[in-house]
Parts: C-alpha cells; structure tokens; sequence
C-alpha cells in the first residue's frame, strides 16, 4: 500500500474474478474511481484473462492416443540411428562409384562396419524402448482375460 | 479433429456415474475401464499440455497419469471425486518433467525453450476476420505463457484456462486460500508485462476479448 494506491493491490486480482468480501469490492471500486493506472491494470488483466478463457485446444484422436508412447531417449536413439545408417549408405555409394575395385583402408572399413552397427543398434534400442513404454502404460495391463 | 475449451466438462447425466464405473472397474469389467480412461484423459491431458507446452510430453504424463489411477484403482475411495486426485499428480508429474528438462537443458547447454509457440496445439478453424483475430490473441496470451516461470504459468493455468475456483486451486497448489490471490496476481502481472511487450493493441484501449466474454 501507498499514498498513491491506498489499497492493497493484490486485491485487484480478486476484483476481476469477483471473489471479494463486499467490504473489499467497495474499497476497491472506490480506488478505481480515482485511480486511472490501477483502472488501466484491471482493463487489461481482464482482458487477458478472457482471452486465455476462451482458448480452445485441440484434442488428440484415439489413433493420438493409441500411439507409442516416446521418450525423449528413445527419439533421440532413433535418429541418431537413421542419421548413422545415411551416412554408412553415402559412404558406400561413394566409395563404390569413386574408387570401384581399389582396395579399401583397414581403418576406414573398420569405421564403416562399426558406423552400421551402431546405427541398427540405436533403432533397435529405440524400438525396445519404445516397446517397454508401450507396455508401462497399456491400461489393460494386469487384467486377466 | 476434436477441440474443446480446456475446463473438463462432467459426465453426460445418462453416463453412469464415476463410483459405479470403478465398482464395475475392480471387478475386471473392461468397458468400465475404458470408458473410465475416455472420460478423463482429455482433461488430464489438456492441464499437462498446458503446464508443460509439449503436446507429445503432456500426453505421455497424462498417459501414465491414467496409468497410476488404474494400477491403485482396487484401494481407490470409488466415492471420491476422481478429478481433484487427477489434477494433483498431473501437476506433481508436471513438476518433475520440468526439472529434469532444466537438468536436460543443464547438461546440453540448450537454451531452447518449450514448444508452445512453435507447435499448434491449438483451434485453427477460423475462416472469419473476427475469428482470426481472436485466434492470434489466444496464441499471444499462449505463447506469453510458456515465457513464465512454472510457480506463475501453473497458477494462471489453473484459474484461467482450468477455471478452478481458488478453493480448488489451493488444493491443487497445497497452499492456503489466501495464498492464491497474492500469487495470481503476481502471475497476471507478470504475463501481462509480457503480452503487453508482445502484442499491445491487445489490450490497448479495453480491446474486447474474444467471443465478447
């Protein structure tokens, strides 16, 4: 509170949702009366507060619903794995068209073959992952057929 | 593709009542349980949606939300109201999702934010000038939102878009009643400062909200 503003502000918030003691609502409609910055505050909260009210969302579809569940973990696995098993295919065709039957340095065939592993490794682990979430919140899961 | 304002609406009068659906639930009826799940998984999803701006992340949490409500379903009071309960582990679950994304964010120094204002996540059939205007207000006021600390955005959530009444809210929050306004008001003050910078003919003049509300 303050000579300016000889209310305690917070009750403002209370005017706009109308939750106030009549005491409070008085003292408050009073203040405004004199007050064109807190009339100002009031204006625009209110406002805002209406515009967030009437904010539809979308709501998901079954198939939304019936989705695997994916944990940031597992997205990240697969692709990390498609993006490895691009590169090992560029690198392949490229090596085939430019150098064809020449024959191939020990370590970089070595990183080629350890690029592809690793590539079918991060989607296979993204698949389990995704599998075991799936399961974690089937809703049917414990119940007896 | 299904819209609806977020404040979960209760069950149609013909609908069987909450405590007859878990009865049914417990003792192995399936069409219980699913229409059980139906029933409260938009508005679980919509309140994480709106804590956490993710849509793919809240439908997970409300996903296994729905979950720890049919894992502890046999100890369930069936004549307690299943929303309030929902609303809590939802916000708890929200929380933690928040703090492991700061921890995430930590570790790979990524300063992106959430995705609120990139994704749409919300109602885009509006073919009339008046309808477009509306839409981008209410994509304003969204995007503002995600900008908040998550202490403002979950109090704003839950007044205005949840509409919660601050007895609920504080039930929700775990504070006392007079908690609520004080910490509203700081929330709306803070989200107004952003709209304001943001988009000010919204409300320049007492623009009038949409829908005339």
């Amino acid at each position: 509170m303050s000579e300016r503003h000889p209310i305690d502000r917070t009750l403002l918030t209370g005017y706009i949702d109308g939750v106030l003691t009549q005491g409070d609502r008085q003292r408050v409609s009073v203040h405004l009366e004199s007050c064109a910055e807190c009339r100002q505050t009031v204006a625009e909260m209110r406002t805002i507060r209406d515009v967030a009210r009437s904010t539809p969302f979308r709501a998901l579809t079954d198939d939304q619903w019936n989705e695997a569940p994916r944990s940031s973990l597992s997205r990240w696995a697969r692709n990390a794995g498609w993006a490895l098993l691009a590169l090992w295919l560029v690198a392949t065709i490229v090596l085939v068209s430019v150098l064809p039957g020449q024959d191939l340095d020990p370590l970089l065939g070595r990183v080629m073959i350890w690029g592809a592993v690793a590539g079918w490794l991060g989607l296979f682990a993204s698949a389990a992952m995704d599998r075991y979430a799936t399961s974690r919140t089937d809703v049917y899961r414990g119940v007896k057929k | 593709m299904a819209m609806a304002i977020s404040a979960p609406a209760g069950p149609s009068v013909d609908a069987p009542g909450d405590t007859e659906l878990i009865v049914r639930a417990r003792a192995g009826d399936l069409r219980a349980r699913e229409l059980l799940a139906r029933r409260y998984r938009d508005p679980a999803y919509f309140l994480a949606l709106q804590l956490l701006g993710d849509p793919e992340e809240a439908r997970d949490l409300a996903q296994d939300c729905l979950l720890r409500f049919f894992v502890k379903l046999d100890r369930f009071d069936a004549e307690r109201p299943v929303l309030p309960w929902l609303r809590r582990i939802v916000r708890n679950g929200a929380i933690d999702l928040i703090r492991r994304r700061k921890v995430r964010r930590a570790d790979s120094l990524d300063s992106s934010g959430p995705e609120g204002d990139s994704i749409d996540v919300l109602d885009v059939r509006a073919n009339t000038e008046g309808a477009a205007l509306d839409r981008e207000r209410q994509r304003c006021v969204w995007a503002c939102l995600q900008e908040l600390s998550p202490a403002h955005r979950e109090i704003v959530v839950l007044r205005d878009y949840q509409d919660l009444s601050y007895e609920q809210i504080a039930d929700v929050l775990g504070v006392p009643v007079g908690t609520v306004m004080s910490r509203l008001h700081r929330a709306r003050h803070a989200l107004r400062t952003l709209v304001v910078e943001r988009m000010p003919e919204l409300t320049a003049g007492g623009a009038s909200p949409p829908g005339g509300g």
